[in-house]
């Protein structure tokens, strides 16, 4: 389909970019954000980017709807092109432990492959980030293997530890807080991710590409009790280590 | 100067003009559930819009201030009193060090009174926002025994805001049923035209589940067209359909993104009125123009930066 806008309220129009997601949707909507916000300035006032979608929100005040729809059909005429160097990506630390992995080893017999399959497959792919929502900074990861994609609990637990790492469908997405979860959770980050540290709020945005580099209980520990200064200083150099090196569990802390 | 907190009531919470501009990372945009009276405060005492404001519901919190200062109090008739006195809302107040400022209960329908000081409450900033977020936990709501920190103005030098009339168009309204105006947007079309006549000719009836984040209605399910929806960002108003065929309106801690079809956004201004209204109220949908939407929300917003520029 071609791309088309519709309206959301007084003041917001939602583009959808497409029925069904697909890998080159994110960097687009990415590059489409970026251009309305140059275009529209101090009268944008929110901007929600989605699997298929951008919500964008402006102030009725500072500029008339007309234009900011004349805005919109131009950027669709005349796409703005996704930037290859914009795009970040993250490496973030796994342990796939048991203990911290509570649905892991059902999760590989629902699935009919060992654990070490999962494993490898979950941290074998890069993923996009497709959507942020449910709670800031919770980034929709896909796609997930199709031989290990599991559906969600029919019903949630109550708490998960904040960053763990869940499976559902073909998406996986890591808590940033402790929170209920429906997903399957199959491993954790010993990094902070939360809201505590204030610049974890931009710390991903759609169109990101995601690593998963599985470590050791004993690496999960070690970095978990770091404060988040000391794990950022940590994950730079993890990061460029594992840039060179196909696995992060040789990593010395 | 601040005001110390003796008793914290439900759930009430410092609340401004909210987060706006991080809705791309997640982050819910909160702010006063019933804007136009949060507004009406600031805009009493000469405050920037975007001053920091206490929202009430229903009552049962009670304040002591610890120095001189000016306040307003919009919204609801929660039974405002000072020293046991009954006070009178939307207009300017002079309190005393000492004062004893008071929300019973809800003496008619409306639920929530806003408190607004004299500079604005300077509570800790999140994210560009004081607004306290339940969802998030940003914040936190009103605690007894908290300080709440305002201005440090010299109140006593400062010629005091010149007296003003407020519109009774902007005073909570409280009709029965609830009217509510509804622009035709995102999945409207999807809908049958059975299901959207359903929609428009029932009276529906909020339900209990009613917070900061959205206010589900119960009536007769509509039809919905289709199950599975990919999540996509919410505007504040937007109605979801749940698979039962029930409404959920889009409050301000609403999430940034939902799945569930929506049948069309409430007009913006009418969610002050719904902000008001407490579980059980009677709501009735009705279709309203884009360009009538428009014009009255610039109208709203004109009337507030007018005297703005004129101060």
């Amino acid at each position: 389909m071609t791309p088309r806008l519709e309206l959301a309220s007084e003041n917001a129009f939602l583009i959808r970019f497409a029925e069904h997601p697909h890998a080159d949707l994110p960097a687009r909507i990415q590059a489409f954000a970026q251009a309305i916000q140059a275009r529209l300035g101090d009268a944008l006032q929110d901007w929600v980017p989605s699997y298929t979608t951008l919500l964008v929100v402006f102030d009725l005040n500072r500029i008339h709807p007309e234009a900011v729809q004349h805005h919109l059909h131009s950027l669709l005429t005349q796409p703005p092109a996704p930037s290859q160097k914009a795009t970040r990506l993250h490496h973030l630390p796994v342990c796939y432990d048991e203990k911290h992995a509570p649905d892991l080893a059902l999760l590989a017999e629902h699935c009919q492959c060992s654990i070490d399959t999962v494993i490898q497959l979950h941290s074998g792919a890069t993923y996009q980030v497709y959507a942020l929502g449910f709670a800031p900074a919770f980034a929709y990861l896909g796609e997930v293997d199709a031989r290990i994609a599991h559906p969600r609990h029919a019903s949630p637990r109550a708490e998960v530890k904040a960053g763990s790492v869940g499976i559902a469908d073909r998406q996986t997405a890591i808590y940033p807080t402790a929170s209920p979860a429906g997903w399957q959770i199959i491993g954790r980050t010993p990094l902070d991710l939360s809201l505590h540290q204030p610049e974890n709020l931009t710390r991903f945005q759609v169109g990101d590409q995601v690593r998963f580099c599985p470590i050791d209980a004993a690496q999960f520990a070690q970095v978990n009790a770091l404060d988040f200064k000391a794990q950022t200083h940590w994950l730079e150099q993890f990061s460029s280590h594992t840039n060179t090196a196909t696995t992060g569990a040789d990593f010395e802390l | 100067m601040s005001f110390k907190v003796l008793q914290a009531g439900f759930a009430a919470s410092i609340q401004d003009t909210g987060r706006l501009g991080q809705q791309a990372f997640g982050l819910t945009p909160c702010g006063a559930l019933d804007d136009i009276s949060a507004r009406l405060g600031n805009w009493l005492l000469d405050n920037p819009p975007s001053a920091a404001v206490l929202e009430i519901p229903y009552g049962h919190c009670r304040l002591k201030a610890d120095a001189d200062t000016l306040i307003a109090v919009t919204g609801a008739d929660l039974g405002f009193q000072i020293n046991h006195q009954s006070a009178e809302r939307y207009q300017l107040l002079s309190v005393h060090a000492g004062d004893e400022l008071c929300w019973s209960a809800p003496k008619h329908t409306a639920v929530r009174a806003y408190l607004a000081v004299l500079g604005g409450f300077q509570t800790e900033c999140y994210f560009g926002s004081r607004a306290v977020s339940f969802r998030e936990r940003i914040g936190q709501p009103l605690q007894a025994g908290q300080t709440l920190a305002t201005s440090p103005t010299d109140f006593s030098k400062q010629t005091p805001p010149p007296t003003k009339t407020i519109p009774q168009s902007l005073l909570p309204k409280c009709h029965d049923p609830l009217w509510l105006r509804v622009l035709p947007t995102y999945q409207n079309e999807r809908f049958s035209a059975t299901a959207r006549a359903q929609f428009f000719s029932q009276t529906y009836r909020i339900g209990n589940q009613f917070d900061r984040t959205a206010c589900r209605l119960e009536g007769k399910a509509i039809d919905t067209p289709e199950n599975t929806l990919l999540s996509e960002g919410m505007t504040e108003g937007a109605i979801q359909i749940t698979h039962q065929g029930q409404p959920i309106i889009m409050l301000k801690e609403r999430p940034t993104i939902g799945g569930y079809p929506k049948i069309g956004t409430v007009f913006s201004l009418d969610l002050a009125n719904l902000a008001q209204a407490m579980p059980g109220t009677p709501v009735r949908f009705k279709p309203i123009s884009l360009k009538a939407a428009q014009l009255k929300r610039q109208a709203l917003d004109r009337f507030f930066q007018a005297d703005n520029l004129s101060t």
